[in-house]
């Protein structure tokens, strides 16, 4: 009697297939209520720099009409990472333009990615190049106005963003004059995102809830969708490193790199101080961190919190980035 | 990565279904097209199931064990993880050609060590040519 091919394979396929549905289900979105009234993922908070009529956090709408004190001041372009929001540079912010005025004043331009910043459906939606347009457009609209002086300081995924511009060519007409880089992500710690495309469809969704402060500040959830797009620019910033690019004539570099880190491999300070070059072929410069920190520019709202070594390792590179955009050339 | 790979089998090795093969392989000759790439070598020693010897045709179970590592190059990373161990399961074919004389082979599977800190992914693949020596 011939065997029922039904009962051989269609068994056990249905049975894989109600399987992977159920994992799938189990790992969609979901935003309950504290979810709502409390994390950036719900509708509720948003990033006060993605609100219509918001005009304090970018300097190229904070400043209407600059005039040529304005324009002569460094300005510095901070871009967040993955999933954060322009929270993870307001320190940096207040140490610029508060904290360090007597040494010169230095305008802090903070600009939120896209997608980021308003709910987990924005976010879902959208790809990676939408998340570094704002990056352009506020470099474009400074340079425009005329500043002079204009430098970037990124971190993790704004990195990678940042050097696929560079690599573009996008910075070549007017290059900015220093490039910062705190925990750039080139190789993921998490070395399971390259498998983003297979597991992704499967896994639906990688939540990662953090402490109170961090959950309304970042994004908890993070859909499949926004994990592809992650793993494909950075794998793209790896593979153009690889091939090598330089710096536009003019542009300096630093790499700060904790040496220990969940999500940015340290390794991908290796990789950009190899494929990264100056105009004249020279390294640029890289400070590997002894801390555990991913992204030491923002402390506050840490679990547990950190130590007095991470918050003196802050200022300094606080000070360093600060002085050099101060610097003449 | 490239590189070359020895391998062993006798019929006194479950009748020619179990083969022990030993590899090396590196990024090193990538190089000469992308000069920034890691230098990175692979030592692995890979005990292979065949389940269709004497077919064109041969499917395949292997394990990978071995040893990563890459070239730090300058101080400031001296404190980087640059080594890791290696221990993977794939599945492929080989393809016995002119008699099992000379073949081709593909294979795909998972790493299970795949450190924060390392330049390596779970997600493995092979693909070659052998010749009977």
């Amino acid at each position: 009697m011939m065997p029922n091919p039904w009962k051989r394979y269609g068994f056990p396929a249905a049975g894989l297939m109600l399987i992977l549905a159920a994992a799938c289900q189990i790992n969609q979105v979901e935003c309950d209520q504290k979810c709502v009234d409390f994390w950036m993922d719900g509708p509720l908070v948003n990033d006060s720099c993605g609100l219509e009529g918001n005009l304090n956090c970018r300097v190229s709408t904070r400043i209407e009409s600059p005039d040529s004190l304005d324009l002569a001041k460094p300005v510095v372009i901070a871009v967040h990472g993955y999933t954060a929001s322009t929270y993870e540079w307001k320190e940096y912010r207040t140490y610029a333009e508060d904290t360090a005025r007597g040494f010169g004043t230095v305008n802090v331009s903070m600009v939120l990615l896209g997608g980021h910043g308003r709910d987990i459906d924005a976010f879902q939606s959208s790809t990676w190049r939408e998340w570094g347009r704002p990056i352009l457009e506020e470099y474009h609209a400074l340079d425009s106005l005329g500043y002079k002086n204009i430098s970037f300081a990124c971190a993790s995924t704004g990195c990678a963003l940042l050097m696929e511009y560079i690599r573009g060519g996008n910075f070549k007409a007017k290059p900015p004059k220093w490039v910062f880089m705190v925990d750039p992500i080139v190789v993921p710690s998490e070395k399971l995102l390259a498998l983003a495309n297979i597991v992704g469809p499967i896994l639906g969704n990688s939540p990662n809830p953090g402490s109170d402060t961090e959950n309304a500040h970042w994004y908890t959830n993070r859909p499949q969708e926004t994990l592809r797009e992650l793993y494909e620019v950075i794998n793209r910033v790896k593979n153009d490193l690889e091939t090598g690019f330089s710096l536009p004539k003019g542009t300096q570099a630093r790499v700060y790199k904790s040496k220990r880190d969940g999500s940015a491999d340290p390794v991908g300070a290796l990789l950009i101080w190899k494929g990264m070059r100056k105009a004249d072929g020279s390294h640029i410069e890289v400070e590997m961190e002894d801390s555990h920190l991913h992204v030491m520019t923002r402390l506050k709202g840490r679990e547990p919190d950190p130590s007095h070594a991470d918050s003196l390792l802050q200022t300094r590179i606080f000070s360093e980035m600060t002085f050099r955009v101060l610097a003449n050339p | 990565m490239l590189g070359p790979e020895i391998g062993y089998s006798n019929y006194s090795l479950a009748s020619h279904r179990l083969q022990l093969k030993a590899a090396y392989l590196t990024s090193r000759l990538e190089q000469v097209f992308r000069e920034n790439i890691l230098r990175q070598d692979y030592f692995l020693f890979s005990p292979v199931w065949h389940f269709g010897r004497n077919s064109i045709f041969d499917p395949t179970i292997q394990m990978d064990l071995g040893y990563t590592r890459y070239d730090i190059e300058n101080g400031i990373f001296k404190d980087l993880d640059n080594d890791s161990w290696i221990a993977a399961a794939q599945v492929g074919f080989a393809l016995n050609l002119f008699q099992g004389e000379y073949g081709l082979y593909y294979h795909l599977g998972y790493n299970f060590i795949a450190p924060e800190s390392s330049m390596v992914y779970p997600g493995v693949f092979g693909i070659g040519l052998w010749m009977m020596l």
